[in-house]
Parts: structure tokens; C-alpha cells; sequence
């Protein structure tokens, strides 16, 4: 029946990356940062695991290397820009995007725009499900611990937020590094899926395929991301007879969304489904009172 | 030298000027002004050479045609979500934001369905040749006469707003439309003027760049979509005369970045100025404070 | 566990299960011998920042299929086309792969258009032995995906030195600039080339000028310092629009030097929008609309009817790689994939329409396309003409 679908294993692994990346918007998204610099530490995992496969190095270090740089890299980005919020924010990890993607042209060593091939195919449908699934059952956890609860807070307001005792800047780093840390593995994926990699993959472009996935799928919740992703992924595959008009599909697709219904689909399946609501154990929305009620966040 | 950048000032000051002028008073970053600029300048190439128009004729229709499509914008993406009465910075900023961008992608598409994947150009005869020698520089006619509209522009626009009744029922109604309506002002009104002139602005814009560099096809908006927004925030996200400033500024980097740096780098240069300066100084230079946790 | 998040996380992990037990891979059905029609799979970028290369050649394929065809087919029996569209996007270029592997009625693929779209998705056609001609990835590391990956086009490297030492020589150039898009894979072999080849013949270097094409939208500030140093020649490898634009501005500047192009300078479009100051630009192609045989003639006469345009060099690739399908079969009893390897092995090149190509072994097993003889052409009223 996935056949019919167009879901085939090139696409399973499409899809797990696609979650993944989407994750890793949802981290600070989820918390109201607008920090949008996730395809700046895509690129820093692809091309870590892209470099140290292609020069008979495992791809487990490759993978640590990625690591070790996005995570000091986006604190970093977050306490340089920590009083900026909203547009502003935006604007300057959307600049530091920029920014990935030209030094990694202007630098030799990097293979600039010739990109790296022959990187090994060496992730299964399997492996990278799993991994979602990992990424799934940390924000399972997350979201209902008090982490979770003060992204919560951070994201309907900053001031609310700090009133009831949450340290906003720690938080602030901590979603950033989450961030980081998923985007970095997503680039390891696609690196060891697609087997090469260029720098025009990891621009603007990427982030609205990443933005939409999350706001289509349900921004507020972290499984929205990951339904996103997979519609997203395979609407290709689905429309495949209209593929001239794929912008006014994208495109029309995320302003239905926006428009009617902004909590995307998981929150129209959470709102149609109060029952399912409470079996899954999440309130539709959590209010400031039950909120003040637990004191240290 | 110098002429060089005003050139460039000239163009890119033009699409900077729409795109601030819908922030400060809409207090939305409109996603879809480069599509709009590059609809525009695909529009103007089509009918001076399929239609065989004259380009005064087209230059009229595309400026009229970039206020319909802004104005078509905000009745779309923006007003939708204005009549709700939001509140938070989700509804007022990032929601308008989003659904511009993917009106963006829908103008895209349409881009390439009514005007084809093929670059277009102006046909020789109604690309002005002129060049104007001043000193020991030139430049093109057409760039010296679009700059000069732009700093005229500039100025009226911020006379208008500063002295008329109308800009002054513009900034209550951007400052707040609430206490604005009290006071009788058509708030929706003001907003779909002000729409309209920056799209007429993009329409400007992508005209001047077509008559300079006489090449475009539906993926030129990505030339200024990200570029655009350096311009803006180095001015100050709002404020007219700050497009003027902002652009000046950026095309100064550009072009003696060409000229001095290593081959290459310039485009480097223009990010890591934007976000220095987003980190040192973010309402640009004739922006207000902004303050912390604000849009 | 009984938790509902645990539950949850089961239905997503069912997920991948349900797709793996479901989609084992369709009936592979027997090999197609001595059937009536020989199918082959075009796989090309139809849609997305792809779509201005993947339609042009999608024309030239479905062209040759119907003259092929017209004339009786490859030995009788006529050629049918699966044809998909995968948008210029590595995965949707991999799931298509998937999807005609195990088809065994499919006996090879042209395609497809992006070289990273190949590195995603022509290691699965090795795996399966299917044949794949790629007919428009230049990126270096092609060949070695595989032996089954036939290049058919001329990547950039194997053209441009040829183009750079006839201008050499004719004009007795001793100094030279060289411009190129520091952003696109294409431009940088293409300025690789050109610097190589000049270096090679004693030819000075008087500026590299990098630029990021996305970003750069005025050229002069380049072309004056350029202009500066005095050089005898300008050699511009671009991306795509910016080479009319810089064409412009050169001649706005005063640069009167001859200029030599990359691939991307053979496009009508570009020469078009660049107008007057196109005039003497000279461009290496295998492809001519101008060469005179009468296979060419069919084809520039036919493609500008069907499709009511020019025909392009990329157009003219497509076109060829369909009869390269036709000469590599034609000896074969059965249509099957190891006939169609057989028979591409065994060629050492072809001539259909535009420059003899010769497929010239790069060690390993493995071959590349290249030319003896690039067409050299000069652009004059915004058309190309062979080269006085």
C-alpha cells in the first residue's frame, strides 16, 4: 500500500531526514525563538561526516566532529543574539546561514560549490527511523518535564515567562544547542543517504521546506514536526501528475495552514479530539495558571 | 567609482524603501516584495516584447500591476490575519511573515507558468543606451535617472508622512490601529495605500534592473530576497530616509569590496556587517530602540 | 509498556516496518527478450530550479525517439519511454531509481540532469547493472560511480581546453584574465580549464576574478580592474544570467579584448539579452545548429516546429544519447540490460549530430567523453555562428 504512496526506501530515508531537520526547527521554534540557523549546522554535520568518509576516517567521528563544533557554535550564535527576538532574529541566523554557505564556496579545502561525492551510502531506511524515533522519545520526555514546560511559557511570552521563574537565557541555549545538535545529525544523514553533498543545498530554500514542514504539521507540538515532514516529503511523490505547478502546491499548502489553521494538524487533531487529548496525556494548551502553580521551572 | 554606487544605490534603494515602508507600518517583514520586484521586471520584458509595447506604456501598467499584486498581498496574507485582532507576536509578526512567504512561492509559480522558465530581456529598441559623463566617470542614463526618482522619492515620502494629514493618520495607525480607529482614522485604508506604494516601489525597482542589466527570469527575485534585508535593517527596519542610507552603505561594500578585497569576498563582507549589526546595533541607523522580547 | 506515548511511539515506528514488509520491490518482471518495444527510462528534471536544462532535453529525447521510431525502430522493434520528472531534487532522482531498478522491462536510463542527483541516485542503477547515460553531469567522480554510468555529454574539462588553445593561438594571446562564478561546480571546472590550458601554452594571468552569481548583481567594479591590467583576452566562465550581464558591462567599460565563454554563453537566451555586446563572444560546443548534415537539419527543422523554439546544445546531448541506445542495440538478439552494457562497451564513440565523440578510457575499467574536435563558434547578432 506504500508503494501506492510513492514511498519507496529512498524516500523513507527523505522523510526520516526531513523529521529530523524539522526537530530541530521545533526546538527553538517550540520555545518562540525564532532562530532560523538550522541550515548553517546542516551543513557543519554534512560536510564533518561528507569529509571524514571521503578520507577513510569512520563515520562515527565524523559524526563527533559535526558535534563538536555546532554545539560551541550555537551557544555561541544565541549569547551573541540573545537580546534580539522575533524579525530581528531572523534576520541574523538567517545572515549566519549566509555566512556558512559562502565560507564553505570561498574555501578550497571545503571543495567549495564542487561538493563532495562518494560519500558511502551507509544509512538504512531502518537506522534513520530509529534515530527518529530516538529524537522522538527525548521530546516525549522533554516536553513533559519542567524544560518543557518553561519553552512553553518562553513561547507565549518572555516576561510572563521570567515572572514564573524561568531562567531565559539558559533556556535559550540549551533549545539552540538541542537545535544544533538534531540539525547536525540531520546533515550527517542526508551526507550518508545521498552521497554528495554541495553548498546550494544548505540555503534559505532548505529553511522554507524545513519552516513549512513544521507549521503544516502543528508547531506547538513535537510530533506536528515529524508529520510534517513526512507529508512534505512525499507530496512529490503524491502529485506527481501536477508536478508544473508544485509552487502553487507548496506554497498554497502552507497558506491554508497559516490561514485556517495555524496549530497545523496536530492541532486540529488535538482540538477535534479532546479524548484523544487527554489519553495522550497534554492539555490543549497549558494555562498560566497551572503554571505559576509549579514554582521553580 | 563612486558613480558605480550610485547606481546600484539607486535600485536597490528603491526595493529597500517599499520593503521598510510595510514594516513600520504594517509591522510585517513582507516575504513576497522580491517576488514582487521580479514579477515586475518579467512583466515590463514581456510586454515590450511579446506584446511589442512602447516602454513608457509598460513602465505605466507595471507600476500600476506591482501596487495591484502588493495590495493583493495584503488582502491574502496579511488582513486575513489582522481581522482576527491578533495579539501576540505569533499572530501580529511571524504569522504575517509566513504567509507572505508562501505568496511568495505562489507568484513564483505563477512567474514561470505566464511568463516561461526561459530568461527574458528588453528588446533593443526600447533599451535606453545614454550614458552621462560626469567628470572623469559615466553612467548609464538609466541608472542616474533612477537614483535621482529614488532620492526625490525618498524625499516626498518622507515629507508626506512627517507633515500631510494622511502620513499623520499612517503613523497612528502604525503606531496603534486601536487608538487610531478611535480617532476616525480608516486604518485598513491607510494600510492598503501604504501597500500599495511599496509595491509600486518594487515595480520601480525591478524596472531600473531590468533596464540595467537587461537579463531576468523567475529565479532573479533570490538576487535581493536575503540581500534585502541587509538593506533594510542597516537604515533601520521602518524608516524611509533609512533606505536611502541603507542602500548607499551596501552598495558602497559591494562595489569597493570588488575593488579592494580579495576577488570573491565582498558578499561575505555584506553578511558579516548585517549581523554585527544586528548584534551591535539592531535599529540600524535611524531606527528606535528596539526593545528586548519586542516582534 | 502501556503508556499512550509509548503506544504512540509504536504507530511510529510501525511506520518504516509496514513500508519495508509492503514494498519488497515490484514483481520483477522477466527480461524483455525479442519483445516489440524496447523501453528506457528518462529521468530529468522537468520541474524546479532544474526545469530551464530538463525541458530542453526532454524535448531532444522524445525528438529522437519519434524519428527513430518513424525510421522503423532499432531493428524493428520501436522504442517506448518511461518517462519521470524528479524535480532536481537528490531524493525524488533516488526514488525514481528505486522504482525502475527492479523493473527489468526498463533496460537503461538517460539522466539525470544535476550531477548530484546522479551521486544519489545512479549507484542504485549500478547495482542493479542497469545502464545509465548521463547526459549532462560534468561534475568530476561521474564515471567512477560506476561502470554501468555512460557519460554521453562532454563534461566542461574535456572541452574548454580545446576552445582555450585555439584562441591562443589565432590571436597570439600572451596575457589573459580569467571570471568565474565561485558558486557553481560547472564555472569552477570551467575556470579550472581555462587557467590550466592558459598556463600550459606560457599565456600570464593577469586577474582571477571569483564572483558569487546569487549574490552579485553588477559586474563593473570587476571588469575596470580587469581592464586595468591589460590583458589581451577575457575568459568568463558563468553560471547562467550574469553572463549577459556581464557581456553588458564589459562593453559598457570599454573592454574591447576578444571574450571566450563557458557552456553556459551558448544559451540564445543569454546571447539575446545581451544584444549588441555579444557580438564576437566565442564559445566551444559539440553542437552547432549551423553543421550541415542532414541528421542536424532533420533535427534544428523538426525541434523548432514541435516546440516552437530553438533547439539547444543540451537538446542536441539528449538527442544523441537516444541514438547511442539505437547503435549500442542494434547488433543485440534480445533487448536486455546486459545487451545494452555489452553494446555501449563496445562502442568507441559516436557521431550522430554535432562533434565526433570518442569515449577515451580514465583507468579502472572506466571511460569519459571527450572531443577531438570542439565546434568553434562565434556569437553575432544573438546567434552563433561557426567561428571565421
Amino acid at each position: 500500500m506504500l508503494s501506492f504512496l510513492g514511498v519507496n526506501d529512498p524516500v523513507l530515508l527523505g522523510m526520516a531526514v526531513a523529521a529530523v531537520s524539522a526537530l530541530s526547527f521545533f526546538a527553538v521554534f517550540g520555545a518562540g525563538q525564532f532562530n532560523v540557523s538550522q541550515p548553517g549546522f546542516v551543513a557543519v554535520g554534512a560536510y564533518s561526516v561528507g569529509l571524514t568518509t571521503t578520507n577513510h576516517m569512520p563515520i562515527f567521528v565524523g559524526v563527533l566532529i559535526g558535534l563538536a563544533i555546532s554545539l560551541p557554535l550555537a551557544a555561541f550564535l544565541v549569547l551573541v543574539t540573545q537580546r534580539l527576538s522575533g524579525v530581528y532574529l531572523a534576520i541574523a541566523t538567517l545572515a549566519f546561514v549566509e555566512l556558512v554557505q559562502e565560507i564553505i564556496i570561498l574555501t578550497p579545502a571545503l571543495k567549495g560549490p564542487l561538493g563532495i561525492y562518494g560519500i558511502p551510502l551507509a544509512l538504512s531506511p531502518t537506522s534513520a527511523w530509529l534515530i527518529v524515533v530516538a529524537v522522538c522519545l527525548v521530546f516525549a520526555q522533554l516536553m513533559r518535564s519542567r524544560i518543557g514546560l518553561a519553552m512553553v511559557l518562553l513561547r507565549e511570552d518572555v516576561i510572563v515567562a521570567r515572572g514564573a521563574g524561568v531562567n531565559d537565557r539558559r533556556l535559550k541555549v540549551f533549545t539552540a544547542c538541542l537545535s544544533a545538535t538534531l540539525a547536525s545529525a540531520a546533515g550527517a544523514m542526508t551526507a550518508l543517504s545521498t552521497s554528495y553533498i554541495s553548498p546550494d543545498e544548505f540555503s534559505f530554500a532548505l529553511l522554507i521546506a524545513i519552516m513549512t514542514a513544521v507549521i503544516v504539521g502543528g508547531s506547538e507540538r513535537y510530533w506536528g514536526a515529524v508529520i510534517g515532514a513526512v507529508i512534505m516529503t512525499d507530496l512529490p511523490e503524491l502529485t506527481r501528475a501536477a508536478s508544473d505547478y508544485r509552487p502553487f502546491m507548496t506554497g498554497g499548502i502552507l497558506l491554508v495552514a497559516i490561514l485556517l489553521a495555524p496549530e497545523g494538524i496536530a492541532g486540529v487533531v488535538l482540538r477535534g479530539r479532546p479524548r484523544l487529548a487527554r489519553r495522550l496525556n497534554v492539555s490543549p494548551g497549558i494555562t498560566l495558571a497551572k503554571a505559576l502553580r509549579r514554582q521553580r521551572v | 567609482m563612486t558613480l558605480d554606487i550610485v547606481a546600484l544605490a539607486g535600485i536597490y534603494g528603491m526595493y529597500a524603501c517599499g520593503l521598510t515602508l510595510v514594516f513600520g507600518v504594517l509591522e510585517v517583514l513582507n516575504l513576497a516584495h522580491a517576488a514582487t520586484f521580479a514579477f515586475c521586471t518579467l512583466l515590463a520584458m514581456y510586454l515590450t516584447t511579446t506584446q511589442a509595447w512602447p516602454l513608457w506604456q509598460a513602465a505605466l501598467i507595471t507600476v500600476l500591476a506591482g501596487a495591484v499584486v502588493a495590495i493583493a498581498i495584503d488582502r491574502i496574507a496579511f488582513w486575513p490575519l489582522r481581522r482576527r485582532g491578533a495579539v501576540t507576536a505569533w499572530g501580529k509578526h511571524i504569522g504575517p511573515l509566513l504567509s507572505s512567504l508562501a505568496l511568495a512561492t505562489i507568484l513564483l509559480g505563477v512567474d514561470q507558468v505566464a511568463f516561461g522558465l526561459d530568461p527574458r530581456h528588453f528588446p533593443d529598441r526600447v533599451l535606453p543606451t545614454a550614458t552621462l559623463h560626469l567628470g572623469s566617470g559615466a553612467i548609464p542614463l538609466v541608472s542616474a535617472v533612477s537614483t535621482a526618482l529614488f532620492v526625490v522619492l525618498v524625499i516626498a515620502l518622507t515629507a508626506a508622512l512627517r507633515k500631510t494629514r494622511w502620513g499623520l493618520e499612517v503613523r497612528a495607525v502604525a503606531e496603534q490601529s486601536t487608538t487610531a480607529a478611535l480617532f476616525g482614522v480608516n486604518g485598513e485604508r491607510r494600510f492598503i495605500e501604504t501597500m500599495a506604494v511599496s509595491g509600486a516601489l518594487a515595480a520601480l525597482a525591478g524596472l531600473a534592473y531590468g533596464l540595467t542589466f537587461n537579463i531576468a527570469s523567475p529565479d532573479t527575485s533570490s538576487q535581493l530576497d536575503v540581500k534585502g534585508f541587509a538593506l533594510v535593517v542597516l537604515g533601520g527596519l521602518g524608516s524611509v530616509p533609512g533606505s536611502l542610507v541603507g542602500a548607499t552603505v551596501i552598495a558602497a561594500i559591494e562595489v569597493s569590496g570588488a575593488k579592494w578585497l580579495p576577488h570573491g569576498t565582498e558578499q561575505l563582507l555584506v553578511f558579516g556587517v548585517l549581523f554585527l549589526l544586528l548584534v551591535v546595533r539592531p535599529q540600524g541607523i535611524f531606527g528606535t530602540k528596539i526593545a528586548a522580547g519586542a516582534r | 509498556m502501556k503508556s499512550p506515548k509509548a503506544r504512540f511511539v509504536g504507530a511510529i515506528l510501525a511506520v518504516p516496518a509496514l513500508a519495508a514488509a509492503s514494498c519488497g520491490g515490484t514483481s520483477a518482471g522477466a527480461s524483455n527478450g525479442g519483445g516489440k518495444t524496447v523501453k528506457i527510462g528518462v529521468v530529468l528534471s522537468t520541474s524546479g530550479n532544474g526545469a530551464v536544462f530538463g525541458v530542453d532535453q526532454r524535448n531532444g529525447v522524445n525528438l529522437a525517439v519519434k524519428m527513430i521510431n518513424a525510421g522503423g525502430g532499432i531493428n524493428g522493434r520501436l522504442i517506448s519511454v518511461d518517462f519521470r520528472d524528479s524535480a532536481y531534487d537528490k531524493t525524488q532522482a533516488q526514488a525514481i531509481f528505486a522504482k525502475m531498478a527492479p523493473d527489468n522491462s526498463i533496460v537503461g536510463i538517460i539522466g539525470p540532469t544535476s550531477s548530484a542527483e546522479a551521486f544519489a541516485a545512479d549507484p542504485l542503477a549500478v547495482s542493479a547493472k542497469l545502464p545509465v547515460l548521463a547526459i549532462s553531469n560534468g561534475s568530476a567522480g561521474v564515471p567512477q560511480i560506476g561502470k554501468y554510468v555512460h557519460r554521453v555529454g562532454v563534461p566542461e574539462p574535456m572541452l574548454l581546453p580545446g576552445v582555450a588553445k585555439a584562441v591562443v593561438a589565432r590571436d597570439h594571446i600572451t596575457s589573459a584574465a580569467v571570471m568565474y562564478a565561485s558558486n557553481d561546480p560547472f564555472a569552477l571546472t570551467g575556470y579550472q580549464a581555462f587557467s590550466k590550458t592558459l598556463k600550459d601554452a606560457g599565456v600570464k594571468i593577469t586577474d582571477v576574478v571569483p564572483y558569487d552569481s546569487d549574490k552579485t548583481v553588477n559586474f563593473t567594479p570587476q571588469l575596470q580592474t580587469i581592464k586595468g591590467h591589460h590583458p589581451q583576452a577575457l575568459f568568463v566562465a558563468a553560471k547562467s544570467n550574469e553572463g549577459a550581464v556581464i557581456l553588458r558591462q564589459a562593453k559598457q567599460t570599454g573592454l574591447s579584448i576578444p571574450l571566450v565563454g563557458n557552456l553556459s554563453f551558448t544559451s540564445t537566451a543569454l546571447l539575446q539579452a545581451a544584444g549588441s555586446a555579444a557580438n564576437g563572444l566565442i564559445v566551444g560546443a559539440t553542437w552547432s545548429a549551423s553543421d550541415t548534415s542532414a541528421l542536424n537539419q532533420q533535427f534544428v527543422a523538426q525541434y523548432q516546429q514541435a516546440y516552437d523554439k530553438p533547439a539547444t546544445p543540451l537538446a542536441a546531448t539528449a538527442f544523441n544519447a537516444v541514438y547511442v541506445i539505437k547503435q549500442a542495440l542494434s547488433s543485440a538478439t534480445t533487448d536486455s540490460r546486459a545487451s545494452l552494457e555489452q553494446g555501449l562497451e563496445q562502442m568507441p564513440g559516436y557521431h550522430f549530430i554535432g562533434s565526433a565523440v570518442d569515449f577515451v578510457s580514465v583507468g579502472n575499467g572506466l571511460r569519459d567523453a571527450a572531443t577531438a574536435d570542439p565546434v568553434l563558434l562565434q556569437a553575432k547578432d544573438g546567434k552563433l555562428v561557426p567561428l571565421g
